[in-house]
């Protein structure tokens, strides 16, 4: 944490943040970020990364998470050139920028969904201190583009 | 009856996974209290585009090359080209572990149970699983990146070899 100080005022930030990041939210409620965990499950017969043999086996244990939708900034990157073995692809990638308070509540998502768009979250940049407020930087990449 | 199609190559992956992840353990390369950072060495291929954490062992496979064996029968010979990416903190830590990796698939380190070039593939949809066949492994070939865009790519060692399997039906 950076530290506190008394001419900063952390809750009025955090105020007209908020405001400013309603102000761009879409109006369609789907439309806006929602961040989803994938579901964790294990079976009795599985492989290493705890996936089924027999597809139709029931889950020996699951757990799922309800999808999350929070205020937050979106910036479009555009298509980033990746090598791939297989050529240079542009996935489309986005910076989601999240304060503190709303982070707890996402922390972990591993799919954010932006519309009809599914993205990754390929890493969370290193936070950013505004004295007692900090700010979380998502790093997320397209996996399909609607 | 002979397992074939996906379930047979899956098995095949994850033997190999579970070979490679013992025979490193055999030789110490989990072990606490060693001077590097502790190895990762997930069952699933890691994204190299997106940052991979030092010391990451990953296993990945290309295209299956099928080449007919015997006349008047669906025998052929399945060469699988497998890959094994190595994400090294430091030059000497990637090339050590590479080599390792190399020379276990090739056969070299009798002392803990590879003394020849070779896969045993057990079956793991049984809950005590059994040895059903055996693959050769050929080719192992130890490479680096040379043009590194990303700074976690700069000790990025790769070995792959290619996995001979041959079978012909479910009825074998």
């Amino acid at each position: 944490m950076a530290g506190t100080d008394s001419r900063f005022d952390a809750a009025a930030f955090r105020t007209a943040i908020k405001f400013a990041m309603k102000m761009g939210l879409p109006n369609a409620t789907p439309d806006r970020a929602t961040f989803r965990w994938s579901p964790q499950r294990t079976f009795a017969i599985e492989d290493p990364a705890h996936n089924p043999y027999d597809w139709s086996s029931t889950p020996k244990t699951e757990v799922t998470k309800v999808d999350v939708a929070v205020d937050v900034a979106v910036e479009m990157l555009g298509g980033a050139a990746d090598e791939t073995s297989v050529g240079q692809i542009n996935n489309q990638k986005a910076q989601i920028t999240i304060l503190d308070e709303d982070y707890t509540l996402v922390k972990g998502a591993d799919i954010v969904l932006l519309g009809t768009n599914t993205y990754v979250v390929d890493f969370v940049s290193p936070p950013l201190g505004l004295f007692e407020v900090t700010v979380y930087t998502l790093n997320i990449t397209a996996v399909d583009e609607a | 009856m002979a397992i074939v199609g996906g379930l047979r190559a899956r098995l095949i992956r994850d033997s190999l996974f579970h070979m490679v992840y013992d025979a490193l353990d055999d030789l110490g390369w989990f072990d606490v209290g060693r001077k590097h950072k502790t190895l990762s060495f997930p069952s699933v291929p890691v994204d190299p585009l997106v940052e991979v954490k030092f010391n990451t062992v990953s296993i990945g496979d290309l295209g299956t090359l099928a080449e007919n064996w015997e006349l008047g029968s669906n025998m052929s010979e399945f060469r699988w080209t497998i890959f094994v990416d190595v994400f090294a903190e430091s030059e000497m830590l990637g090339l050590h572990l590479s080599r390792d990796i190399a020379d276990l698939m090739s056969g070299r380190f009798p002392s803990i149970g590879r003394g020849r070039p070779t896969l045993t593939v057990l079956n793991y949809t049984q809950a005590t699983p059994s040895a059903i066949f055996t693959c050769e492994v050929e080719d192992v070939v130890t490479d680096r990146a040379q043009n590194f865009p990303n700074p976690w790519q700069k000790n990025w060692y790769s070995v792959s070899f290619d996995l001979l399997d041959y079978y012909g039906d479910e009825n074998d």
